[in-house]
């Protein structure tokens, strides 16, 4: 496109996203920046901006790549004409050496992330597909931008990002009233916007060029790298690629500035953009207290072993040699290529820098921004997001051979670059192409698959008592907030009186659900087994339209089943009830809002009857209860 | 053919109308999302905006309807415009459709089947969005567009530009549309990142007033009976719109802001708390839209005023759950802090 891109330099503020992007220009070998930001800040206009400032250019990556383009294929064209088995590549070779992007970089699917994170970390591209064998160095500076409230990454891809940035708007009103003035300016004549920045883009180049030159005279002292490797530690860093991307980053900084040697304060810039999204563990906004060692012991606790492991390849030093594929066997590099993070610092005077450092170090801690984990990475069983869907919807991913009873569709061009190598021998009609059944391919699909919860709510006239009502509904509020962004569907059940009732048959409108627990009325007896028989029958009927589902049954009630459904026994009819969700494998929770002194245990019961995770209304602050929903652990712990 | 029913004799839903026909005029202003209950006359005022596009001029055999005097060509026609060869020919933009069914290679555009088979060629078969370039995209129902659907269209509407990468072509060419979606929201909400993609967003309800409604009965009626009388009879007004939507184009491009209202924006946009600055932007744009299609020379602040709704409404920070729209009863003394 020859279109005229809103120019880099004209951008206001974001100091730190420029500052990023262009240590990466300086040194493309940093591995790029991520974005993370609300949207409307400017963040995909910086990127693309970039392409002015540099040679390399900003190949992107769009969402609808399909897996063969990525990586390449088969040129059925040319088997076609010439009869060869030709590989015409993909967007990977077309990226080397230049710099990836990736806008929405978290909505790009499971499939081709695997893909990429293999090929940043192998820094070529080895494909062995359809028939052809084909392998070209690969290396990029990955870019990426995105808006945390879509969804997360996942943890290797994220260490794939050299620096991390988080994107606010502007909040002053002059800045804002600038940014205002030279946007309109720029919509209004973009040639002419552009042509008066281009001096001060000019200057800019200039000043990288000189950067880039500067940097090659640059080699940082060992008390830099030692430097960088204490702050590593401390912060809870994984894998060693850590240290290095610092040292670069730092160097790239002195280089910027025009220095011929790395400062601390080059450093310590550096770190703030590598460390924080490669804290292993979430820390505590903490305030500034001298007192190091204990702090980071509480940081990390050496025995949580919920985060998932780091895998071979990140742990993998990438510098050395191209030649090498898989990192996994450096032997020299085992021993100090996973040093374990959570070990405790050392306790003191180990190494004569750790008085220089000390001071410093405290203060760099508390400077990272928080837990831009929780906003970034994925957890969970990861069921409730991207999965092969096995049937006709969703995108199309890859493809095969051997379709399953419900792939119908035909993969036209796998199909083409499978029946292309053989035309010269095949009879043809009037076609170019003749196509015999076994070179069929089929459309693997991808589709999102959320839960589907079914809030079974107790609306007896016991649960008025204590307001209990009233911690029902904000539980079940704040775990409908969560369905929302994920998207799930949900029904709702309300039980009281003589039966069940259906407030909400399953919809994906979040909205509506709190509408009609906001005005649910309370009274009357607790036909407990009524209750979860309904939310059982909503699910099943469900699960017959769309048998790819996640059902989920929640169970908000005080367990004071008096009302029975089948025989005369109420609680032994909701035991029954609860036995047949349990035998359809559907994941449960139970939230039991009973508060009096004498309890008498029968939600708890009947959770056990369901194989639910139980747990206490007061035990479940509204953000707490959020918080086990998004760990995963409710879906994870009883996903199969 | 059918004919559609006229957008002027839609009876009130004046903000609905508004939003359309500010995008009409200024396609930068990034679309509509309409929504309401079941009803509403929703479509009828989407579909009816096909009657008041004007007639442009665009390349000669372009799959994408490249407009020459817009500068934004695809590779085909800046290849011909180096040459000297190209023409163009007169073009009506319309209200390209997409259905809610559709798939992601009919939606971004995929390998032409015929080419590739009977003559073993790779060729690139444009799309719904190659359609759309330089018209109205016209999603009913958007919030039950498949997600990996939603992810594509961002990405072109972000852009101008559809990329792709997939069934073995490598295509990339300029789709810039004015997105218009309706939905009913008690069918699920849309993702916040689409939703903020949308310039304005109304959000309208049946009208309640009485002689409202039955004047719309009696119109409905007229229309079903006898549409090509009907349209006939509502040209007048039509033909008029058309001329000041014509009108409001040609004088956009000289409406002056007066440097308070950068400032009443920004203001806005931090007293209420808005994400990014794509509010500012839009709010802004807005005003001077309306002020081009109100004949006055300079954008004001009580225009400002007038647009903020439908540019904010969507974009402040609340919980779902907020059933508050959160926007202040008194603008000026959010503007005179």
């Amino acid at each position: 496109m020859t279109e005229l891109r809103y120019p880099f330099a004209a951008v206001v503020g974001q100091e730190r996203v420029k500052k990023a992007l262009i240590l990466n220009l300086i040194d493309p070998r940093i591995g790029g920046v991520l974005l993370c930001g609300e949207k409307g800040t400017a963040k995909s206009t910086v990127v693309r901006g970039l392409a002015a400032l540099t040679r390399q250019r900003v190949v992107e990556l769009p969402l609808n790549v399909t897996e063969d383009m990525l990586v390449g294929s088969v040129d059925f064209e040319k088997a076609v004409r010439e009869g060869v088995r030709a590989f015409s590549g993909g967007v990977l070779e077309r990226a080397d050496g230049q710099l990836l992007y990736v806008d929405e970089v978290n909505l790009l699917p499971d499939s081709i992330v695997s893909v990429l994170i293999c090929a940043a970390a192998a820094g070529e591209n080895l494909v062995e597909r359809e028939g052809v064998s084909y392998r070209h160095s690969c290396r990029f500076a990955l870019v990426g931008t995105m808006n945390p409230e879509e969804g997360k990454l996942r943890p290797q891809f994220l260490d794939r990002f050299g620096l991390y940035v988080e994107v606010a708007g502007e909040k002053d009103v002059e800045k804002r009233c600038e940014i205002l003035r030279r946007r309109l300016a720029y919509e209004r004549d973009p040639a002419a916007f552009c042509r008066s920045w281009q001096e001060e883009s000019g200057r800019l180049a200039e000043r990288i060029r000189r950067a880039q030159a500067l940097l090659r005279e640059l080699v940082p002292e060992e008390g830099v790298r030692r430097l960088a490797s204490e702050y590593v530690l401390r912060a809870g860093c994984e894998g060693n690629r850590c240290e290095l991307v610092l040292v670069r980053a730092a160097a790239a900084n002195a280089a910027w500035e025009g220095r011929k040697s790395v400062t601390k304060e080059d450093l310590k810039e550096a770190a703030l953009f590598v460390l924080p999204h490669r804290q292993r563990e979430a820390r505590e906004p903490e305030p500034e207290r001298e007192e190091p060692p204990q702090q980071e012991q509480k940081e990390a606790p050496p025995d949580k072993t919920e985060e998932p492991q780091v895998s071979p390849e990140t742990q993998a030093p990438e510098e050395p040699g191209p030649e090498r594929e898989l990192p996994a066997d450096t032997e020299g590099n085992a021993g100090d290529g996973a040093p374990p993070p959570e070990e405790p610092p050392p306790e003191g005077g180990t190494a004569p820098e750790e008085e220089m450092v000390e001071g410093e170090e405290v203060s760099l801690l508390s400077i990272l921004p928080s837990l831009p984990q929780d906003r970034l990475l994925r957890r969970g069983s990861g069921r409730r997001n991207k999965t092969r869907s096995g049937t006709d919807k969703g995108r199309y991913a890859a493809f095969t051979a051997h379709p399953g009873p419900r792939q119908h569709d035909l993969a036209l061009d796998a199909t083409l670059r499978a029946a292309a190598p053989y035309q010269k021998q095949r009879e043809h009609t009037d076609c170019a192409v003749a196509i015999r059944p076994d070179d069929l391919r089929f459309k693997v699909r991808e589709s999102h698959v959320g839960a589907t919860i079914v809030f079974a709510v107790d609306a007896s006239g016991s649960m008025g008592a204590q307001k209990r009502m009233k911690a029902a509904k904000e539980a079940v509020l704040s775990m409908l907030l969560d369905s929302y962004q994920k998207r799930d569907r949900i029904g709702l059940v309300a039980f009281r009186r003589e039966g069940a009732q259906t407030l909400l048959d399953i919809t994906s409108s979040v909205e509506l659900a709190q509408r009609k627990l906001q005005a649910l009325p309370t009274g009357g007896r607790t036909p407990l087994a009524a209750g979860l028989y309904r939310a059982w029958e909503l699910l099943r009927a469900r699960r017959l339209k769309d048998p790819e589902m996640l059902p989920m049954v929640v169970l908000v009630t005080d367990g004071r089943a008096n009302r029975p459904l089948w025989t005369d026994d109420a609680v032994a009819d909701a035991l029954r009830a609860a036995e047949l969700i349990r035998r359809d494998g559907i994941p449960a929770m139970v939230i039991d809002t009973e508060r009096d002194f004498i309890s008498l245990h029968i939600a708890a019961q009947v959770a056990g009857a369901m194989n639910a995770d139980y747990c206490k209304v007061d035990e479940l602050r509204g953000d707490q209860l959020r918080a086990i929903v998004k760990s995963g652990t409710l879906l994870g712990g009883l996903g199969d | 053919m059918e004919r559609i029913y006229p957008f002027t004799a839609i009876v009130g839903q004046e903000q609905m109308k508004l939003a359309l026909i500010l995008n009409l005029i200024n396609p930068a202003l990034g679309g509509v999302l309409i929504r309401g209950e079941k009803g509403t006359a929703k479509s009828t005022a989407v579909r009816g905006l096909t009657e008041l596009l004007e007639e442009v001029q665009v390349s000669e055999g372009c799959p994408f309807h490249c407009r020459p005097d817009r500068g934004e060509l695809c590779a085909d026609c800046r290849e011909k415009q180096e040459k000297g060869t190209l023409r163009t020919v007169p073009y009506t933009r319309r209200v390209v459709e997409l259905p809610v069914s559709s798939t992601e290679d009919r939606v971004v555009g995929s390998l032409s089947m015929e080419q590739a088979i009977k003559k073993g060629e790779k060729v690139f078969e444009p799309g719904l969005l190659a359609q759309a370039n330089g018209n109205i995209l016209y999603v009913d129902e958007v919030n039950l567009l498949d997600d990996h659907i939603v992810d594509v269209l961002l990405d072109s509407a972000a852009m101008g530009v559809n990329t792709v990468e997939r069934e073995g072509v490598s295509y990339s060419h300029p789709a810039r549309f004015v997105l218009v979606g309706t939905m009913n929201p008690e069918e699920g909400d849309l993702r916040p990142q689409l939703l903020d993609r949308f310039g304005l967003v109304v959000e309208i309800r049946g009208e309640q007033d009485i002689s409202l409604r039955s004047e719309l009965i009696r119109r409905r009626l007229a229309y079903e009976a006898d549409p090509e009388g009907f349209c006939r009879s509502w040209e007048p007004e039509q033909a008029a719109l058309r001329e000041k939507v014509r009108l409001a184009q040609a004088k956009l491009g000289e409406v002056t802001i007066p440097d308070s209202l950068y400032r009443d924006a920004a203001r806005i946009g931090v007293a209420l708390q808005v994400d990014g600055h794509r509010s500012d932007i839009t709010l802004l744009k807005a005003a001077c839209t309306l002020a081009a299609f109100e004949g006055t020379g300079e954008a004001s602040r009580e225009q400002l005023i007038r647009v903020a709704p439908m540019v904010l409404t969507h974009r402040m920070r609340r919980m779902p759950f907020d059933t508050a729209t959160g926007l202040p009863e008194d603008w000026e003394s959010v503007l005179h802090d």
